[in-house]
């Protein structure tokens, strides 16, 4: 059993509730970084909802709650990725990478969307999550050198995208 | 963190993700129909792989998106026959030990995608990773004879995981099962490449597995995939309002998938559907509330004694969704759930 103390909140089920209510926004907009549209986000969200209930008795520290479950949610993003039957080849890169000739926006949601898919992720959970390099690194399960890099495409992308200056 | 960092963590508080109309309430009632959890642990691969079959039901279906993502999920029994996809696969995993690590290939195909998938295992667990080491991961090319096959970016997650303590805060264990950690593994890494598939010559496909760079050929294997025999599995259909949906029982009775039937209509198709109060009934007059199988297949399983012979599974409830086209715009219609169904089907 998790060792979640939630003030009022007994069993294990109202506990894991709680959570997932203060974090499934959190958990969906991490979905649709990886994933290219809402019901497909929205699917993953449902199944990593399943996936942490059934593996909540290894969530050892609530102060670690929101990653854990953030990663579970990026996992079975990626999952649902990998089983899909689309697969992105080389030659269509280019067109799906916000690049130069994309028109700017002005939302910073729409600009993240136009980013690379591996970009938008990082970005996600960078500036909308206010997560370390080190914590991202661990949720993607790749090193941080690689989520700095990403952040250093994403952020040249999104300086194109939304048409401002980096200071 | 410099100026623009700072402007645009401001901006994402401001400029957010937009949830989808009743995305909140939805989890909300997933929260409150939770299954009951596995006492038995967490099987990530209960059947024996060669019964498993992905049975992609999007060929020749004009939705997009979501319900293909929905129609390649894998279901047991009759889907993949029925889709008219060939699926193959290999039978078992090719496994080896090296440096410490232990190595575990698998390799599948769906119609024209092949997808390799390599995981590796560790009984230490790895320190802190420094900035300027290397990306983890690994370059790989497959062949068919000395035709080499085209890579696909699927998008598959490289990297990997390690539990420094169970007793510590904060690890992540969600790749690693009970299994795994009980064979003492305290490190998973994933990489998986896809390709084109072309025809399979007699002696199977040819395998390079390089470093991340590229520059070092690490293994060279044979990858034979066979074609798929289907789970001996009894089927049954019943139609709603929101569509039919296909029940298939193992003949022992301890396991259920549903399935959608996928018909476009209209340019409008039943996608999903998602069982509440699914419990296996024993011989006994035991009921046995099922539980969700964690692999992402959905399928429902009995945790009944082995003794007991299970004579029939009675679902209480089914939540059904339409995906629908809009102007050529996908969207999901709303979720319709029956109660009450007492949909008994007896087994064998």
């Amino acid at each position: 059993m998790a060792t979640i103390e939630l003030a009022g909140i007994q069993s294990a089920q109202e506990q894991f509730a709680a959570l997932v209510t203060q974090h499934s926004r959190s958990m969906f907009r991490a979905a649709r970084a990886v994933l290219d549209c809402d019901a497909d986000a929205e699917d993953a969200v449902s199944e990593a909802v399943l996936l942490a209930w059934k593996n909540w008795g290894r969530l050892r520290s609530g102060d670690a709650a929101r990653a854990w479950l953030l990663k579970i949610t990026v996992n079975c993003a990626y999952g649902y990725r990998r089983k899909s039957a689309r697969v992105v080849y080389t030659d269509t890169v280019e067109q799906l990478a916000g690049g130069i000739e994309d028109p700017p926006v002005a939302h910073l949601w729409e600009a993240v969307l136009r980013l690379p898919e591996d970009q938008r992720a990082v970005v996600t959970l960078y500036y909308y999550e206010d997560l370390p390099v080190k914590k991202i690194a661990r949720i993607l399960g790749v090193a941080q050198g690689t989520v700095k890099s990403r952040l250093s495409r994403a952020r040249q992308n999104l300086r194109e995208l939304l048409r401002e200056e980096e200071e | 963190m410099n100026g623009w960092d700072q402007r645009l963590r401001a901006r994402a508080r401001r400029e957010d993700c937009p949830l989808p109309r009743g995305f909140e309430e939805r989890i909300q009632k997933e929260l409150n129909q939770l299954p009951e959890q596995d006492k038995k642990g967490h099987q990530k691969r209960p059947l024996s792989r060669v019964l498993w079959l992905a049975a992609c039901l999007a060929a020749g279906l004009c939705l997009t998106a979501a319900a293909a993502a929905l129609t390649a999920c894998y279901f047991p029994g009759v889907g993949a026959i029925k889709s008219g996809v060939k699926v193959w696969r290999m039978e078992e995993p090719q496994e080896w030990t090296q440096d410490g690590w232990t190595y575990r290939l698998e390799a599948e195909r769906q119609g024209e995608v092949i997808r390799v998938h390599l995981e590796q295992y560790s009984t230490q667990s790895l320190p802190e990773r420094d900035d300027d080491e290397s990306d983890y991961g690994y370059q790989m090319k497959l062949f068919a004879g000395d035709q080499e096959l085209e890579t696909g970016l699927d998008s598959v997650l490289e990297g990997w995981e390690t539990v420094a303590d169970l007793r510590a805060s904060g690890c992540y264990t969600s790749y690693l099962t009970d299994a795994e950690l009980e064979q003492g593994f305290l490190t998973q890494g994933t990489t998986g490449t896809s390709f084109q598939a072309v025809e399979q010559p007699e002696e199977g496909y040819t395998l390079h597995i390089y470093t991340y760079d590229g520059g070092t050929l690490l293994w060279e294997k044979q990858i034979k995939l066979a074609t798929v025999q289907a789970l001996d599995m009894t089927e049954t259909s019943r139609t709603f309002d929101a569509g039919t949906v296909t029940a298939l029982v193992s003949k022992d009775g301890r396991l259920l998938d549903l399935y959608p039937e996928r018909k476009v209509e209209n340019d409008s198709a039943l996608a999903f559907v998602y069982a509440h109060d699914v419990v296996f009934i024993g011989a006994s007059g035991e009921q046995y509330p099922a539980q969700m199988l964690s692999d992402g297949t959905g399928t429902w399983i009995c945790n009944a004694p082995e003794g007991e012979t299970i004579t029939a599974v009675e679902i209480g409830a089914l939540r059904l969704k339409r995906m629908y086209l809009d102007n050529g715009v996908q969207r999901e219609a709303v979720p319709v759930t029956y109660w009450d169904l007492n949909w008994v089907i007896p087994v064998g």
